[in-house]
């Protein structure tokens, strides 16, 4: 029985990520949110991605598949795929 | 200009922001002499923080390299490479956050007010969010070496190494953005 699975928490991670990248660039009020709790956004950013690689990686310790895929692959699409949207989401944002 | 030697120094320090601690005080030292000391003490914390961020950041490119070259042999070492590894990318997190949230600022203001506003609507922010997703992938990488999937590591820390030297070039490109 695996203590902890790192591909569920770098997957959770990995999304979480890009939710927040953007939340705080689209809704004022959210980065606003993130500043008066953590005192900088990406602080905030920072340890509620840590808090969710914890979380999940303890939550689905025994799980080998997500979403009904091996749980090894998911992490490696979903890492890749975050590096990839947060790029683009900057590119397309400095475009418009 | 105060040498380099003294303003390395615990006492350089202690007058910079405590004068009363070494017997000075504060009202002694004119208003000009503290904020010398202080333009001193922060040039001396940034590029304290800057030289502790490199060299961490060289540690996640070069100890991910030695592990993959080690892996058809693997040594006793790999293993205690890999938990180092993923350790410095963690603690990366703390110089690189000290020069983006209190000394990037400044840079940040001259990169928008100059020809490349991009390098920091662009580089810059893709690099600090990047730097988010490094220490959970080598984190990964070095999970797997543990439980003895080295061959299952090998794109893990080939992933490592190509987001840090993506993040180092960014870094490059910011501080170039700084000057255009």
């Amino acid at each position: 029985m695996e203590k902890f699975n790192f591909f569920a928490g770098a997957t959770i991670g990995a999304w979480l990520l890009v939710v927040l990248v953007i939340l705080a660039e689209l809704v004022g009020p959210f980065k606003d949110a993130l500043k008066a709790i953590f005192w900088h956004h990406w602080i905030g950013k920072g340890i509620l991605v840590l808090l969710a690689f914890l979380i999940a990686g303890f939550w689905f310790k025994n799980k080998e598949r997500l979403l009904g895929k091996p749980v090894e692959k998911l992490a490696w699409q979903s890492c890749l795929a975050s590096l990839a949207i947060i790029l683009l989401f900057y590119v397309i944002e400095f475009v418009l | 200009m105060v040498c380099p030697i003294l303003r390395t120094s615990p006492f350089f320090f202690a007058v910079a922001y405590q004068p009363h601690l070494v017997g000075v005080p504060r009202a002694w030292l004119p208003s000009t002499l503290i904020n010398q000391f202080s333009v001193l003490f922060d040039g001396f914390m940034r590029d304290l923080a800057l030289i502790i961020h490199v060299l961490l950041g060289i540690a996640v490119i070069v100890l991910p390299v030695w592990i993959l070259l080690q892996l058809k042999k693997p040594g006793k070492w790999v293993k205690p490479a890999a938990i180092l590894a993923a350790a410095a990318a963690w603690v990366l997190i703390i110089p690189a956050g000290i020069l983006y949230l209190l000394f990037y600022p400044a840079t940040k203001t001259l990169i928008l007010a100059g020809n490349w506003p991009w390098a920091h609507q662009i580089a810059m922010e893709t690099k600090e969010h990047w730097g988010l997703l490094l220490p959970l992938i080598a984190t990964v990488a070095a999970s797997l070496v543990a439980q003895n999937k080295l061959a299952e590591s090998k794109k893990w820390w080939k992933l490592t190494i190509l987001l840090s030297l993506a993040i180092a070039i960014l870094g490059r490109i910011v501080s170039t953005g700084g000057n255009a």
